[in-house]
C-alpha cells in the first residue's frame, strides 16, 4: 500500500485514510478533547502522510508512524491555541478586543460508557494538566489501548521510561482528582 | 475524596469505544489537500511569520546593521586619519617650499 502511494496511486491513499482514520481521530480526540480540533488535526495528519510518504522508510509500522505524526500535530495544535488565548488575553487587557474569553465546557468522549460519563469528564479535565510526555503516554495507553512496548515505539523511548511516565502520570492525576473533589468550585 | 474513588475515576476509561470522524472524511481530506497545494503562497507567509523565523530574521537584520555601522565607523576614522596625514604632508611641503623661497630671497 505504502509503495503504491509512493508511486502516486490515489486509490492507495483512500485505503490508507479509511483504514486508519478512526485511530488517528480517536488519538487526536484524546489529546485535544474537542471533536472540532480532532477533525482538523486528523485532516492535517493525512495531508502530511500524502506529502511525506516518500520519507517513510518502513523501519517502523505504518501505524507507529501515524501515531507519531498525530501526537506531534496534536501537541502543536494545543500550543497554537494557547498562543492565541494569550494574545486574546493581552488584547483584552489593552481594551482592543472586547470578546469575552469563554472557558470550554467539560469534555465528554463519545465512546465512554454511560455510567462512567461524569468520572471520565473529571479524568479528562485532569489529563489536560499533564505534561506533554505523560499526556501522550497516558492517552495512548488508556484511550488507544496500546501496551508499553507499542507506546515506547511511538515515543522512541524504552519500555522502562514508558512505565515511569505512566506511573508519574497516574500519581499526578490522583493528586489533582483528590484536590478537585475537595475544592469542586476552584 | 478517598483514594478508592480516585482509583475508580482512573479506571473510568475502561471499555472506551473509539471515536470516529463524521461521514465523508476522505472527501474532506482531499479538499484540504487541494486547498494546501493551491495555497503555496499562504504556506510561505505562514512559514515566514512563524515566531522563530520572524525573530531570527529580525536578529539577522540587527546584526547586519550593527556590522555595517561598525564597518562604516572604521572606514570613516581611517579616512579621517588619512586626511589629516595628507594635510600634514601638504603643510610640511608648503613650509619647506616657503623656507626654500625665503633662503633664495635672502641670498639675493
Amino acid at each position: 500500500m505504502v509503495e503504491q502511494l509512493k508511486r502516486g496511486d490515489e486509490s492507495a491513499f483512500k485505503i490508507i485514510v479509511t483504514t486508519w482514520q478512526d485511530m488517528v481521530y480517536n488519538t487526536a480526540m484524546g489529546i485535544l478533547q474537542s471533536a472540532e480540533d480532532a477533525e482538523d488535526v486528523a485532516q492535517e495528519v493525512f495531508v502530511q502522510v500524502y506529502e511525506s510518504i516518500h520519507t517513510f522508510k518502513g523501519e517502523s509500522k505504518l501505524s507507529t508512524w501515524l501515531y507519531r505524526i498525530t501526537t506531534s500535530k496534536a501537541l502543536d495544535h494545543i500550543r497554537r491555541k494557547k498562543r492565541k488565548k494569550r494574545f486574546a488575553f493581552v488584547q483584552n487587557l489593552f481594551g482592543e478586543n472586547n470578546e469575552v474569553i469563554i472557558q470550554p465546557p467539560d469534555f465528554h468522549h463519545p465512546g465512554v460508557v454511560l455510567d462512567n460519563k461524569e468520572k471520565a469528564a473529571a479524568l479528562f479535565k485532569a489529563i489536560e494538566k499533564l505534561p506533554d510526555n505523560q499526556k501522550i503516554a497516558f492517552v495512548l495507553n488508556k484511550v488507544e489501548g496500546l501496551n508499553y512496548q507499542e507506546i515506547s515505539e511511538v515515543m522512541k523511548t524504552t519500555v522502562s521510561s514508558v512505565e515511569s511516565l505512566l506511573h508519574r502520570a497516574k500519581n499526578n492525576l490522583r493528586k489533582w482528582l483528590q484536590e478537585l473533589y475537595r475544592n469542586p468550585y476552584d | 475524596m478517598e483514594q478508592k474513588d480516585s482509583a475508580h475515576i482512573l479506571d473510568s476509561l475502561e471499555g472506551l469505544q473509539k471515536a470516529s470522524p463524521g461521514p465523508f472524511f476522505y472527501t474532506r481530506v482531499l479538499a484540504r489537500l487541494q486547498k494546501e497545494e493551491s495555497g503555496i503562497w499562504g504556506r510561505l507567509v505562514a512559514y515566514i511569520t512563524r515566531p522563530s523565523i520572524a525573530l531570527a530574521t529580525l536578529a539577522l537584520i540587527f546584526l547586519l546593521n550593527a556590522a555595517a555601522f561598525f564597518y562604516e565607523r572604521e572606514v570613516s576614522s581611517m579616512a579621517a586619519d588619512q586626511n589629516e596625514q595628507t594635510i600634514n604632508e601638504d603643510y610640511n611641503t608648503t613650509l619647506a617650499a616657503n623656507s626654500y623661497y625665503d633662503e633664495n630671497n635672502d641670498a639675493r
